[in-house]
């Protein structure tokens, strides 16, 4: 591998997402999006500035005082730093594989498998990596929260048979066809997935019950003697 | 003749056992001494870092990902944090605070090697070892407790530099030690590389081939020993990186002994990339001035990634804007290396699972997170 000046987020060639978009029209450049939202923003900012010009030169020919300028805004438009793409789930099966077995793409390795939860939508993400050409993506797949569903790609990539266990684990999403999902961080008899947001943690019954008895010895009331631990 | 009846044994190691170097279940499925399957039982360091972090600010998170993480490379930790939201927030960091920066990792990536190299001596019987490397790694924690006060956990590294600067006469020391710890590196080759018994244990086992390790999506020493000639030093350069001259070490036999190789030539490396960080390192400030201690991200998402000692540490940040992120990811190097160990041991008998263990260098609290 050649020494690289490779920005921190990684890199990937204006070419090939333009081919990327060619062979998957679905396929949507989540950095392009935010450039055009950030570019339209721009345009509604001179716009207002344009605006307000015309109110201050009425303003002077009508003899007025000048009024305020307008409050400068931020963008709220999202900064990506790594190369994103936004897959629908109906085609994200073959743009994996594609990905993985074209030449020119090559991206071999999947560093990681996971999920964020939005807490209106979800979505899974993958992120891809090439060990022949050092360039990279994020995959992003919107899925539904209440039923989080997607194909597995444990079978073209054997990492992430770990990976979507953990993310099963953590998130609830079920990945079809799966060798062997069931949980691996946490015990089998967890309730709820603790990464969604709107996880909200419960004892278990054991801890509970065992509290209770530690409570009533500590305090000196002996619980009677059929409840006793 | 009446035919014996055989079946497989499914043994059970850990979660309390000496030789995994913390709280790790192996279900082991044996026929006679061949192991047929291993399959680790992960999560009891799970303390969900990920989740913790969404509730605390930056600089919360730096101390979180030290303590929380891998805790034999708390500094590499702080720094995959770091890279995320420097990253995305556009922070400028001083050169000065850049070189200071490689030279604790670098120092933090030999402490991980010493103390890998010792328990693996004594994971394969060879007690020497063991005193040895504990006797530098601990002139490594005199260094890092002159600076940043800590010996494990530190909380040196800032958004946008260093906590303070180095004491005075501290780059002497490091130079000084520096240049013994080179000979003490050839005294290590002396004992252990060309030891008969050493290469009996490591020799051909637990071999992961180079197409292996790209499936598995191993990192780090384990690729390198696989193969696969990648280091994220070179690949994405960060801080002092691609100012110094180093090399990757890369061994294609992908057995035990190959990993130990490389992480012996990783430790020179890293000492000569300390000394010419040493000499390069310029004068001036530390901390860039007017970063917030709670400093707002802008919306937005980026992975980066650092070398941890152990491999590809990379750390998936999305911010919405707030002083706390949305979403942390740790993508843990532990976590994948140890998934491509139920590779490593298949058709091996079952004394080589110490040695097969030892050698992918895992820390459970990074593999659980």
């Amino acid at each position: 591998m050649t020494p690289s000046r490779n920005p921190a987020g990684g890199f990937f060639p204006p070419e090939l997402a333009a081919r990327l978009r060619e062979r998957f029209p679905q396929v949507r450049d989540a950095a392009e999006a935010a450039r055009e939202a950030l570019e339209a923003f721009e345009r509604e900012q001179e716009e207002r500035q344009r605006r307000y010009q015309e109110e201050v030169e009425r303003a002077k020919a009508e003899g007025k005082p000048a009024p305020r300028p307008p409050r400068k805004e931020e963008p709220a438009v999202p900064r990506y730093r790594t190369p994103t793409f936004e897959v629908p789930r109906e085609v994200f099966r073959e743009v994996m594989e594609f990905l993985r077995d074209d030449p020119a793409f090559r991206m071999d390795y999947l560093s990681f498998v996971s999920a964020i939860d939005w807490k209106d939508r979800m979505e899974c993400t993958y992120h891809l990596w090439s060990t022949v050409h050092n360039h990279e993506l994020l995959v992003k797949v919107p899925v539904d929260r209440d039923n989080p569903r997607i194909p597995t790609v444990s079978d073209l990539w054997r990492t992430a048979e770990w990976h979507e266990r953990e993310t099963y684990d953590l998130f609830g999403v079920v990945y079809e066809g799966h060798p062997d999902l069931r949980r691996i961080l946490l015990t089998e008899d967890w309730k709820g997935h603790p990464l969604r947001k709107d996880y909200v943690y419960e004892d278990p019954d054991w801890l509970v019950e065992l509290a209770r008895v530690r409570q009533s010895e500590i305090s000196g009331v002996q619980p009677p003697l059929g409840e006793r631990g | 003749m009446r035919s014996l009846r055989t079946e497989e044994l499914i043994l059970n190691m850990g979660p309390q056992h000496p030789s995994t170097h913390g709280v790790l279940r192996l279900l082991v499925t044996l026929d006679g001494e061949n192991i047929v399957e291993v399959q680790p039982d992960i999560g009891y360091l799970h303390s969900s870092v990920e989740k913790m972090m969404e509730h605390r600010n930056y600089t919360q998170n730096i101390a979180l990902a030290d303590r929380g993480m891998d805790y034999l490379a708390a500094l590499v930790n702080e720094m995959a944090i770091l890279r995320a939201a420097e990253t995305l927030a556009d922070v400028p960091v001083p050169e000065r605070a850049r070189y200071i920066r490689t030279i604790f990792m670098e120092l933090q990536r030999l402490a991980s090697h010493l103390l890998w190299l010792g328990t693996y001596g004594i994971d394969l019987g060879a007690f020497t070892a063991f005193l040895w490397c504990m006797r530098e790694r601990e002139l490594i924690m005199d260094l890092f407790e002159a600076t940043t006060g800590g010996r494990l956990h530190h909380v040196y590294f800032r958004l946008g530099g260093v906590n303070e600067d180095l004491p005075p006469g501290w780059t002497d020391r490091c130079r000084e030690f520096c240049h013994y710890f080179l000979n003490r590196l050839d005294e290590y080759h002396r004992l252990l590389t060309g030891n008969p018994i050493w290469q009996a244990r490591t020799q051909g086992v637990g071999v992961l081939t180079r197409e292996q390790a790209i499936a598995f999506g191993a990192c780090g020493p384990v690729a390198r020993a696989s193969g696969l000639q990648w280091d994220v030093r070179k690949s994405h350069p960060y801080e002092g990186y691609d100012r110094v001259d180093f090399r990757i070490p890369v061994y294609t036999e992908g057995d035990c002994y190959a990993r130990y190789l490389v992480r012996m030539d990783e430790m020179r490396e890293s000492t000569r990339i300390i000394l010419q960080c040493l000499d390069q390192m310029p004068d001036g400030e530390v901390r860039a001035p007017r970063v917030p201690l709670n400093l707002k991200v802008p919306p937005g998402e980026v992975y980066t990634r650092v070398e941890s000692p152990r491999g590809d540490l990379g750390v998936h940040l999305v911010s919405t804007g707030g002083e706390t992120p949305w979403r942390v990811k740790i993508r843990a190097p532990s976590f994948v290396n140890l998934h491509a160990l139920t590779e490593m041991m298949k058709g091996w008998k079952v004394a080589d699972i110490i040695a097969i263990l030892g050698s992918i260098d895992i820390v459970l609290a990074d593999v659980d997170r």
